[in-house]
């Protein structure tokens, strides 16, 4: 993989993924239980600071930032895009060494490994954990925010996607799956900002039929067109904006796989 | 939901097929024809039978039809004296060794009819004659480049099909510049920065585009650009494919008062019978003949009789003149029944290929429920790309379908409050 793809990649891994352990300690007992008494903020970043996001660990459970914060407790600065990307996707065990008020936290930090293997225990999950109603809904919604999360890295970093992104009209698309989770991503001239749920006024919506057919979207097993056409996903409004972005998942898919 | 009596469409059968298509056709429809352009649940997906202008889907729907095939269908379906003659040819020769005489005397017909036209030559679609327009533009100039419209369709070819789709690299846009629609001077500045290296500038004779308002041209806008291609030795070529034969009998830089080199046709030539034409100036016969362009079927002699006929119709009918009529009795009703129930229309485009959208309507969540109510009462109408009227379109068929129109800004208008 070239330097560029390595840069996009690690952008996705922390700017994409990561953020998702918030999500994943609302869901699982295990981590929440782990991670309970973790009263620190740990952040992983490339050197430079960006990007960065950091794991803020507190008496309400868990909070990412995307970007970082300041003054974070522990820094866990990866040498460049490849080792993180290398540690991220379990090639390698050797995490770079913290900061040095992380050594005070040696120990939360030899916790980290399993808190972090439970990432991709849900995005990438089992045949047999999707067999779990209340499961699979959690490993769509969360792929659903990895999704609008990687939007935004390969928008506004991916050289590959700036033709596409320059042709993209502003406004707000907002997917939806029939009782299930909601993402949104705004874009504004060229920049991206995703959020989970609802969008406040969206200017083109994908309503899913649901989970089924998200899930298929989500894991690049969807024929989009057929879909549509099937009525299993509806498209409303700004088309444009939507057609613009569906390039981007294309490349998401890519990434992810 | 309307009035209690008021009968909708059902799609049921359009449904099952399609799903059917998904299991093996990619997209289960491709292209333009896919359902995801339109509001999937309101419109039909396959057409069982057609005539004049309505056709009938699979689920024994009726539509008044305003999208004559995408353009195609001019004189209306099943057209007699077109469908006599495609058939008096095919019984006698379509596809063999040679051509037909016919092609020499739709040739002949074709440089008399066209004021620009001095050579032609026949392919099937659309993308074949702009390609071929491309190739004889560089063989003509020497050079690469070629600066095109922003949004205008040509095709799907690589060098015309924006990156993002399937299969397109950055390298095949390598020798395409790419200016606004209008922009005289955008041009002239692209011209001057590439001195000696533009071998031609193709786009519409006006701005039809999908999900947009059409845009005339500004007034001077084509005569500045004839100027500089002719002061720059820049080959001109209007891509008529979409509007050719609804604005002018003669290509549609008549009805704008340009001269293109080279003219694209396709669409309405036929009357539905698959075959477009790329028509020349004698100054580019040369370069034409030293273009290796070819298909297996450019040569069917049918399509050659069912254009001869279809020109001929239109010609003797003066089709081009009913077509606007009834185009603006469309345009001008949509207009006073939107001012009616307080949801302003407005249309835009020539009348021949009208496009609605609503004020205040910038994303077209309203005009796509529009449409949509239009359609699953019996007027199918697109609601993203411009629409086709054909000669067949009476005037009691616009009465009707303003009718199916009213009852859907009801509608529309208790839906919203």
């Amino acid at each position: 993989m070239e330097n560029a793809n390595q840069d996009v990649l690690a952008r996705l891994h922390l700017g994409a993924m990561l953020p998702l352990l918030e999500d994943v300690a609302q869901f699982d007992d295990g981590v929440r239980e782990a991670t309970k008494n973790w009263n620190l903020t740990l952040q992983f970043q490339l050197p430079g600071g960006d990007p960065a996001t950091a794991l803020c660990f507190g008496p309400a459970g868990l909070k990412t930032h995307r970007g970082g914060v300041k003054g974070p407790k522990v820094t866990l600065t990866f040498p460049n895009a490849r080792l993180l990307n290398d540690v991220f996707q379990g090639r390698i065990k050797k995490s770079p060494r913290p900061n040095l008020r992380g050594l005070f936290h040696l120990k939360k930090l030899m916790g980290l490994d399993p808190v972090l293997g439970k990432l991709e225990y849900y995005l990438r999950p089992s045949a047999d954990l999707l067999q779990i109603p209340e499961t699979f809904a959690f490993c769509v919604r969360l792929n659903l925010y990895a999704l609008a999360f990687g939007i935004q890295v390969l928008g506004e970093h991916d050289p590959e996607m700036k033709p596409v992104v320059s042709h993209l009209p502003d406004g707000v698309l907002e997917i939806r799956i029939a009782e299930g989770p909601s993402a949104h991503i705004a874009v504004r001239q060229g920049r991206f900002i995703p959020g989970r749920g609802p969008a406040e006024k969206a200017n083109a919506i994908m309503d899913f039929d649901g989970l089924e057919t998200a899930w298929a979207l989500l894991q690049g097993n969807l024929d989009l067109y057929a879909a549509v056409g099937g009525e299993k996903l509806r498209i409303r409004g700004n088309i444009p904006l939507l057609d613009g972005i569906t390039p981007l998942l294309d490349q998401l898919s890519l990434y992810f796989s | 939901m309307g009035k209690s009596d008021e009968k909708y469409y059902n799609f049921n059968k359009s449904k099952e097929l399609f799903t059917r298509a998904t299991r093996v056709i990619p997209w289960g429809i491709y292209g333009h024809m896919t359902p995801t352009l339109q509001v999937p649940g309101s419109y039909p997906y396959y057409t069982a039978e057609a005539k004049g202008c309505r056709y009938t889907d699979i689920d024994g729907n009726e539509f008044i039809d305003y999208m004559c095939a995408y353009g195609p269908m001019i004189l209306g379906h099943n057209y007699g004296p077109v469908e006599e003659a495609a058939a008096l040819q095919r019984a006698a020769a379509n596809c063999t060794n040679h051509p037909a005489p016919v092609m020499v005397d739709l040739a002949e017909y074709l440089v008399g009819l066209i004021p620009v036209a001095d050579w032609v030559l026949f392919a099937k679609n659309g993308g074949d004659a702009t390609n071929y327009a491309l190739l004889v533009a560089r063989a003509h100039t020497r050079r690469k480049k070629v600066i095109m419209v922003a949004k205008h369709y040509h095709g799907v070819a690589p060098w015309c099909t924006a990156l993002g789709h399937g299969g397109i690299t950055p390298e095949d846009h390598l020798n395409m510049l790419q200016v606004e629609w209008n922009d005289l001077e955008g041009f002239e500045a692209l011209v001057k920065n590439h001195p000696g290296e533009i071998a031609a500038f193709i786009a519409q004779p006006y701005h039809h585009v999908t999900y947009g308002k059409q845009e005339m041209p500004a007034p001077g806008y084509w005569q500045g650009i004839e100027k500089v291609c002719r002061n720059e030795g820049i080959i001109l070529i209007s891509d008529d494919v979409r509007t050719g034969f609804r604005l002018h009998i003669g290509g549609s830089n008549e009805y704008f008062g340009y001269k293109p080199d080279l003219i694209c046709f396709c669409k309405a030539i036929a009357n539905g019978h698959p075959i477009s034409v790329c028509v020349g100036r004698k100054e580019l016969m040369n370069a034409a003949s030293k273009v290796l362009y070819t298909g297996s079927f450019w040569m069917s002699a049918e399509p050659m009789a069912a254009s001869l006929a279809t020109l001929k119709a239109l010609q003797d009918t003066d089709g081009v003149e009913k077509i606007s009529r009834i185009g603006t009795l469309l345009m001008k009703g949509l207009e006073e029944l939107g001012a009616r129930y307080g949801l302003e229309i407005e249309t835009s485009g020539a009348p021949g290929l009208p496009f609605i959208h609503f004020k205040g309507d910038p994303d077209l969540f309203l005009q796509q429920s529009f449409c949509a109510e239009v359609t699953r009462r019996g007027s199918f109408f697109h609601p993203h790309h411009n629409w086709f009227i054909s000669t067949a379109h009476e005037e009691k068929d616009i009465d009707e379908t303003l009718n199916h129109a009213e009852a859907a800004l009801k509608t529309l208008k208790a839906s919203l409050g």
